[in-house]
């Protein structure tokens, strides 16, 4: 039986998925439903391929990092297969863990355009209908960020304007009582000598 | 962007280039700042204008974040890029604002813009308008 296989390119990076139609589930013939071999290729670097789980593992990596990145958290991602992080260049570290014993881990440096490139391939394979892919556990959930306690910088913000507004308030409004008591008095007794 | 907005089949939102000018006019860094009430359906259209132009820009974007990447070797387009974009901000921005101030430092502004080039470079399909919209969202 012939293999089926889609290319996605962006620039520097090519993707490339090769695999079976499920005719189970009435595929088409030129559909992919049953992944048996991935090739990721980025100009300058070595060409990565593996399993459908590390597939699946590396693409979960790469849209985790990539909404990190878009929510400005410059963080490190670990997981089995594949560590992710940013170094003080502005590269994107990339270390990968074989599962086979006695091989020494791969480690790719990206750029920001090769990390793009990338992604985009990644992008073009979860859009393409030819190839019939779960992305529902792969994709994080974006949500929009409520406030957060944990930020002190946040609480200090909202808290400290009204607090030092309270404050003024009562500062100024309690001098201006005692200077009003004191004239009040000073009135009385005025009014009391003079009826004496 | 109007061509890209009738290429988008954006006729009803945006019928002419004077109703997209007066949109990007909501922005309160422009000289030219109006308050208005933005319409769900015009940010949204402006979002899918910014990631279709992303996508026909993404060679251009791609190539100063290269040479950001490989500043110390080819710093030539990445500094053209900055110097050009603190020229149009002095152009169209109040620069009496601190913000504005702050974005048309040379020294300062670098990591700001890098990450709006990323952002965009990362904007250009389907899930980059929902990274674009999230980024936004985020602010």
């Amino acid at each position: 039986m012939l293999q089926n296989k889609y290319t996605f390119t962006q620039s520097s990076a090519k993707l490339e998925i090769v695999g079976l139609p499920d005719y189970s589930k009435s595929d088409g013939e030129k559909k992919i439903s049953i992944i048996s071999k991935w090739k990721l290729s980025i100009i300058d670097q070595p060409e990565i391929e593996g399993s459908l789980d590390h597939l699946r593992l590396i693409l979960q990596t790469f849209y985790k990092y990539s909404s990190l990145i878009i929510l400005g958290k410059y963080g490190k991602l670990e997981s089995n297969l594949i560590d992710i992080n940013l170094d003080e260049e502005g590269l994107h570290n990339l270390l990968l863990k074989s599962t086979k014993p006695h091989i020494q881990p791969l480690k790719l440096k990206l750029g920001n355009a090769e990390f793009t490139d990338v992604l985009n391939c990644f992008d073009q394979l979860k859009q393409s209908e030819d190839i019939s892919f779960n992305f529902e556990t792969i994709t994080p959930v974006y949500k929009k960020h409520g406030f957060n306690l944990g930020n002190k910088h946040k609480i200090k913000n909202l808290l400290y304007p009204p607090l030092l507004a309270f404050l003024s308030i009562f500062l100024i409004t309690s001098s201006l009582l005692y200077l009003y008591e004191s004239n009040q008095k000073r009135n009385e007794d005025i009014t009391y000598k003079s009826k004496l | 962007m109007y061509s890209l907005s009738n290429k988008l089949s954006y006729q009803e939102i945006f019928p002419n280039k004077v109703s997209i000018w007066k949109l990007r006019c909501n922005n309160p860094l422009r000289k030219t700042f109006v308050r208005n009430n933005l319409k769900h359906h015009e940010y949204d259209a402006l979002l899918k204008i910014t990631s279709e132009m992303a996508k026909y820009l993404y060679p251009y974007i791609r190539s100063i974040l290269l040479s950001l990447d490989n500043y110390n070797s080819r710093p030539e387009l990445w500094n053209d890029f900055q110097s050009r974009l603190i020229d149009l901000i002095k152009q169209r921005f109040n620069t009496e604002s601190i913000l504005v101030k702050k974005l048309v430092n040379f020294e300062n502004s670098k990591n700001f813009y890098s990450k709006i080039l990323l952002t965009l470079a990362m904007c250009q399909s389907e899930d980059g308008y929902d990274r674009l919209k999230i980024y936004l969202l985020n602010l």
